[in-house]
């Protein structure tokens, strides 16, 4: 109710603030301005007509009945679903991706200490995160595909075969704290959003889990398993989980040109890659990722002095 | 008209002055287990663990460790990167799901602290999940292997410690 209210609110701040906007930035104009008189005559009938729009708008959200309110109250719903559901129903929708991460990508790696070494990696980076109050978890999974993703909630996938492509330990950070950082930002959240199944849903239960919703549920995890493992998340957010990945692994004390060492890598890579299900096919052009990555380094100056941990790396990976 | 303009600016200047004088010497606590230490180094005595959020501001920075002092009055060592320019992220949605929880008053001792302390089995829902689109039993049971999975605090600080990592970097 408390979310469903501030949702009301900030919508209708921005309806005021849209309604105004025009009078306020006409006004400003300076007197020299060739537009300004007309501006400025215009501006004053928009500020009668704004009060005008403002009242009628008003009287409308008043009107349970009216097309303006109903708008307002299905913004609402989606606004307070797409990143206020609680951490365990976050989970949930994890722990059912990662089923899923199983069937397609296959088991986890049969050598326990490889997984112990790849979830000491990623815990020392999941501390330093934007997310640090949650619990993460990091498996290998038997693949040869070159891929990492991450379910809601904290559960992180990395493929044998990227993990084989890499060369140290600062870039098994880098590529970790990528992966965190889209859990840190519920990117993947985001990306269903506007998922039917959570219209009128704040928690998940068993009820929800049952009939209908059931139904929707399965089918907003599908939508999931289509971006998380083919189409791919949105470039932008991409570029978020590098940057923010970057920073995480300089946080901890890895060098975070680690980051740009890893796409440099499967930039020489990729013509002889499989792309389907891979990094190559979820992730945006290495080209553009690699620059965007370039520039952040200059936020850096002393990583070069930074941990790379190749022989620990070896040892453990090869 | 430029008269009245003047004090504006020196206002304006003023203002920006105090916001990069603040911005430089406060920082956030936004590391679970974050210890403050006598010493700038990760072997000295740890004076207290703080939690994240905690304001606090720089006096010195030597190395790649700041000199901080807490809101109630309490100074010493802490790696850079256990602080951030800008407040952590918190939820109460994450609350009871700490990654250290054991370390910020709980009365379990860091070296019994675990990573996983709140990851159980599959959730009830995910369970019904696996039922309605027939998961085979063999993904369940890795998943739920994964899910209990364990690093202690102990071990994460021998493993930082043993590769020079962040605080214990020479």
């Amino acid at each position: 109710m408390k979310i469903m209210n501030h949702g009301v609110v900030v919508l209708l701040m921005l309806l005021l603030g849209l309604c105004l906007s025009p009078a306020y930035n006409t006004a400003a104009l300076p007197e020299s301005s060739p537009l300004s008189s007309e501006n400025k005559k215009a501006s004053g009938e928009n500020r009668k007509g704004g009060h005008i729009r403002i009242t009628g708008l008003l009287d409308k959200l008043m009107d349970p009945e009216s097309k303006e309110r109903k708008l307002l109250e299905g913004a609402s719903t989606v606004l307070s679903a797409a990143g206020d559901i609680d951490y365990e129903s976050e989970r949930t929708i994890g722990e059912s991706l990662a089923l899923e991460g199983f069937r397609r990508y296959g088991m986890p790696v049969d050598n326990p200490e490889l997984q112990q070494y790849v979830n000491l990696v990623g815990v020392a980076v999941a501390r330093n995160s934007q997310r640090p109050s949650i619990p993460y978890v990091f498996v290998v999974v038997d693949s040869p595909l070159q891929n990492a993703f991450s379910c809601p909630g904290g559960i992180i996938f990395i493929s044998q075969g990227l993990l084989t492509t890499i060369q140290d330990e600062a870039q098994l950070a880098c590529i970790l704290a990528h992966e965190v950082a889209h859990v840190g930002h519920k990117h993947a959240l985001k990306s269903i959003k506007r998922a039917r199944f959570f219209k009128g849903v704040g928690k998940i239960t068993s009820a929800t889990m049952a009939g209908e919703k059931g139904k929707q549920f399965e089918s907003m995890i599908g939508d999931l398993q289509n971006i998380l493992f083919d189409k791919g998340l949105d470039q932008n957010m991409e570029f978020e989980a590098d940057m923010s990945g970057m920073k995480t692994a300089y946080r901890t004390g890895y060098d975070p040109r680690g980051m740009l060492q890893v796409l440099q890598r499967l930039r020489d890579i990729e013509a002889q890659s499989r792309k389907q299900g891979s990094w190559f096919s979820t992730h945006p052009p290495l080209t553009e990722r690699i620059k965007k990555c370039e520039t952040q380094l200059n936020q850096y100056p002393d990583a070069a002095q930074l941990t790379h941990e190749r022989d620990r790396f070896n040892a453990r990976v090869r | 008209m430029k008269r009245h303009h003047i004090p504006a600016m020196v206002w304006v200047i003023l203002g920006l002055c105090c916001t990069w004088v603040h911005a430089q010497t406060t920082l956030w606590v936004s590391s679970e287990g974050s210890k403050l230490k006598s010493e700038h180094t990760a072997v000295s005595e740890t004076l207290k663990t703080l939690p994240m959020g905690t304001e606090v501001s720089v006096l010195k920075t030597e190395d790649r460790w700041h000199y901080i002092r807490t809101p109630s009055g309490e100074e010493g060592w802490m790696y850079r990167g256990r602080l951030s320019d800008s407040p952590p992220e918190t939820q109460a949605a994450d609350e009871g799901t700490d990654l250290f929880a054991g370390l910020t008053g709980s009365g379990i001792q860091a070296d019994e602290a675990d990573t996983a302390r709140s990851i159980r089995g599959l959730s009830k829902e995910t369970e019904t999940y696996a039922k309605r689109q027939n998961t085979p039993e063999k993904y369940q049971e890795a998943l739920d292997q994964v899910l209990a999975m364990r690093i202690t605090e102990k071990q994460l600080q021998a493993f930082l410690k043993a590769g020079q990592i962040g605080e214990y970097a020479k």
